[in-house]
Order: structure tokens, then sequence, then C-alpha cells
């Protein structure tokens, strides 16, 4: 009598949780981890300019192309903070007139400037220790002339889309680059390229 | 004595290996996704933007390389410095090139896949290469550290740029 309980007892506490409870925590593991590696970020397209040439290049920019300059201006008091300027200045090929190709003056820094405007917005990092915040160009302008700028070359039925440059200083915060390509990326501009300095041919 | 042993045997039997292949299982996977993690990726504070599309896993035409540009972490580094971190290793502008050239010969020698390794030759002759470069870079870093990889990649013939930025 005595056994026979015993091995009922034993039978019962076969019936256990365990292999199940440890698949789910095997489930488990793997869905945050791949979860969290997966959804963790985006990315946004551009090129680098296939040649590495030197003053050459200049003459081949076309002149629709929309150039910006990204440059950094310090500030006169506090030397670890500044503004970011941003410029377009439109190339026209040289002798030729302002025709209806060409809204904007070439060499000229006034007509399609975009500065940062009286809604300005101060990047704060209050909680980085060491960076202080700095002033950003009004992207809201910027994303007004883009767009002016792409529907302007759509209406010349190339098929491709228009050429954004983006020429950057050495001391301007990445996230300015990366603001303009998401401006870009969402106006449905594929054409970005991110200058880097003039390259020699080695 | 009879039942001694037959209990004996059950007891034997039920000596399984299951939950040890299920443990040695769960640090396999454990290790080998975090390993994945730290070896391609580094801990920085991507930019932000809107417009950022979650990487393709479909295309596997093209071979992208990983780059990161965090702050960096020497002491005496000026404020918004950056080092480039490859692999886990950190590379100065002469590794950065030998990498960059043996990768775009490596991408070079590889049989031709599609469309996607098509050879392409750019103003100047410069051979082109197919190879994808992501930077994955922390938005506070100058950008005077990311133009050192422009600028290697454009010497070594490699124009397709892919900035990593936070999902929306």
């Amino acid at each position: 009598m005595r056994i026979k309980q015993n091995k009922r007892v034993i039978e019962e506490s076969e019936l256990d949780m365990t292999p199940m409870i440890d698949i789910v925590f095997q489930l488990l593991i793997f869905f945050l981890l791949s979860a969290k590696f997966i959804a963790l970020e985006g990315q946004l397209s551009s090129y680098l300019p296939k040649d590495r040439g030197l003053q050459a290049s200049f003459s081949k920019i076309e002149p629709d192309e929309v150039i910006f300059f990204l440059e950094w201006v310090a500030d006169p008091v506090n030397d670890k903070t500044g503004r970011v300027r941003c410029q377009t200045i439109n190339y026209k090929r040289p002798g030729e007139t302002s025709g209806e190709d060409h809204e904007f003056e070439s060499q000229d820094a006034t007509a399609g400037q975009v500065e940062y405007g009286p809604d300005r917005q101060l990047v704060q990092y209050g909680e980085v220790l060491g960076m202080p915040g700095y002033h950003i160009p009004n992207f809201t302008n910027i994303e007004d002339y883009l767009h002016f700028r792409h529907g302007l070359y759509e209406t010349k039925g190339s098929g491709k889309s228009i050429p954004v440059t983006i020429n950057v200083e050495d001391n301007v915060p990445m996230q300015m680059v990366a603001n303009i390509v998401d401006i870009c990326t969402r106006i449905g501009i594929t054409n970005v390229t991110i200058a880097a300095k003039e390259i020699p041919i080695d | 004595m009879k039942k001694r042993k037959s209990s004996d045997r059950n007891f034997d039997t039920k000596m399984d290996l299951t939950p040890m292949i299920d443990c040695v299982f769960l640090l396999i996977m454990f290790f080998i996704l975090t390993t994945q993690i730290t070896v391609n990726i580094e801990e920085v504070t991507l930019p932000f933007a809107l417009e950022g599309k979650p990487e393709k896993r479909n295309n596997t035409d093209t071979v992208m390389l990983i780059m990161n540009v965090r702050q960096s972490q020497s002491p005496e580094a000026a404020a918004r410095a950056g080092e480039i971190v490859y692999r886990g290793k950190v590379l100065n502008t002469k590794t950065l090139r030998a990498m960059l050239d043996e990768e775009v010969a490596y991408d070079a020698a590889l049989p031709p896949r599609g469309r996607g390794r098509a050879k392409e030759v750019g103003p100047n002759n410069v051979q082109l290469s197919q190879l994808e470069i992501l930077i994955r870079y922390d938005k506070h870093v100058k950008s005077e550290y990311l133009r050192n990889i422009f600028e290697q990649c454009q010497k070594a013939g490699v124009y397709k740029l892919k900035l990593a930025t936070t999902q929306p």
C-alpha cells in the first residue's frame, strides 16, 4: 500500500512545467534581443562625390544643383558655443546670362540664402556636461527653399532628382547634415551628395 | 530486493539531459546575439531624423561596411571629438585607408551577382566600388571626424553612403 502511494506521488510530480518555462524564457530572450537589434535605427541614403577632382569638379556643376554650405560661427564671448550658418550658392556657367533656368543669381549668397530665422531654436544639451548648446539654422526655411527648387527642377522633366550637395565645415556638428538629408528624403530628393574636402588624386 | 532494483532502474532513466541542453542552447543564443551587437555596433547617440528608413535586409547584392564614430573616450580629447571604430578597433587615417582598400579589393574580386556589382568608372577614370558604407555616428561629433572617412572613401572609390539615424 505504501509503495503504491509513493508511486502515485511520483507520477503526479512528473507533470512539471520546467521545459515549457525553459522554452518560454528562451523565446523571451530571443525576442528581447532581436527586437532591440532591429528596431534600433533607420538609415538615410546619400552619396559621396564620385571624382577626386580638384577645382575641375566646379566646372561640371549642373546649373540647377543646390549647394549648401554649413559653416560654424563661433560665439565671440564663449568659444565653446556658436551658431551654424547655412547658405546656398547657385553657380552659373561663365558667360551664361541669367535665363529662365536660373532663378537665383550666381555667386550671390543673398538670393536663396538661408539664415537662422527669428524662430531659431536653441539646442540644449543640459544633461551632457561640457556640451553647450548652439544655434541652428531655420530648417523650415530650408525645407521651403528645397521644395521650391525641387518643383522648379521637376517642371523641366528630366526624370531625375535635383542634385543637392552639402558642404560641411569642420566644426559643424553632424546632426545638421542629418537634418538636411532628412529634409531631402522627405521631399523626395534622392541625389544628395556630402562633399568632403577637395581631394587630390594620389 | 526485486522491487528495489526496479525502482533504481526507474531512477536511472530519469536522469535526462534536456535541462542541460536547454541551458546550453540558451547560452549559445545569448552569446551569438550579444557578440554580434558588440562587434559591429557601438553605443552612440544617433542623430534624430524623421525619414530614416529601417534597413533593408533583402538586398544581398550590396555589401555594407558598418563604421562607427563615437565620442572620443580619451580624457584629454576636446569637446565633440570623435574616433572611428570598426569591428571594435579604433582606426586612424592610415589603418582606415588600408582597411578600405582591402575591403574594396575583396568586394571587386567577388563574382558578380545580378546588377549589384557592375563595373563602374567615374570621372577622371576612377574605378568606383559598389560597396556601401553605413556610418553610425554620434550626433554631437564635429563633422571633421567624419570627413576623414569621406576623404578616404572617396580615395578608395566608395561613393555609396548611408547615415544611420534613430528610427522615428
